[in-house]
């Protein structure tokens, strides 16, 4: 973990982890149901308000949990100047899953 | 959470330098672990927590496609439909699912509770267990909705 920032990174895991219990719950049977629906029924659901809302909060809490667990795989086995480049990478992934995910909800509920 | 000590020389293969000089612990290995069920069942959530993660990029190009691409969904859709892509997706639905149970054992152990060797081997086995009970029961209840509809 982080120096100085060990205490703080270690509540954020705790927390996005409980927050994702009853997310990841509602997301397998979403998931398993519509993962290979036909277009149109696919989204319909996404575009449902709830699922909408449901789905941005799983990628942006999911996103958070991931980054930190990822940093903690990548302290422990990667050493040298691979580290800071899978670091920063980590960071890249995450942010990206976050930014695209908001843009692909926004723009099936309002854009589409 | 570990106090700067500058009077700790650094010891090769146990602790690992930092610039400063000071020493900090090393997670132990994965090879040096005699094998146990609660041993296991802690690699299992790193290796499920990595797959979960990719997992989720993959759902995030799934829906990205849905946004923005529908040539692109009908072949995503298509090959989730597939038998390989029927194991992928089985494969990530007990992923999930292990990291989810043993993941609220970890949140269990926080508050100081579980840790006994003998009941932690046991929660272990009843997660392996657990997990593809529940991975089993998802997958089930998905396609049943799926054909329903």
């Amino acid at each position: 973990m982080a120096q100085h920032k060990g205490t703080s990174t270690f509540i954020l895991q705790r927390a996005t982890a409980a927050l994702m219990i009853p997310l990841v719950l509602w997301f397998l049977i979403g998931m398993v149901s519509h993962l290979g629906a036909d277009f149109e029924a696919a989204r319909a659901w996404a575009a449902h308000p709830l699922n909408a809302i449901l789905l941005a909060l799983l990628f942006v809490i999911g996103a958070i949990h991931m980054r930190i667990g990822m940093a903690e795989i990548i302290a422990d086995y990667i050493h040298g100047g691979l580290k800071g480049v899978l670091s920063a990478l980590n960071w890249i992934v995450a942010l990206a899953v976050i930014a695209g995910a908001a843009w692909a909800v926004y723009t099936i509920s309002f854009a589409g | 959470m570990f106090a700067r000590n500058t009077a700790t020389p650094d010891l090769p293969g146990i602790f690992m330098a930092n610039p400063a000089q000071t020493s900090r612990p090393l997670s132990p290995h994965l090879q040096i672990w005699r094998f146990t069920p609660s041993m296991a069942a802690s690699i299992t959530h790193r290796i499920t927590g990595t797959i979960n993660y990719g997992g989720l990029v993959l759902v995030g190009v799934w829906l990205a496609a849905l946004a923005f691409a529908p040539d692109l969904y009908g072949a995503v859709a298509g090959f989730v439909r597939s038998p390989f892509g029927f194991i992928l997706v089985a494969g990530f639905v007990w992923s999930l699912s292990f990291h989810l149970m043993n993941g609220l054992r970890h949140l269990y152990w926080d508050t100081g509770r579980g840790l006994a060797p003998a009941t932690a081997k046991k929660t272990s086995i009843a997660i392996y267990i657990g997990s593809v009970l529940l991975a089993a029961i998802i997958l089930w209840a998905g396609y049943a909705a799926q054909a329903g509809a």
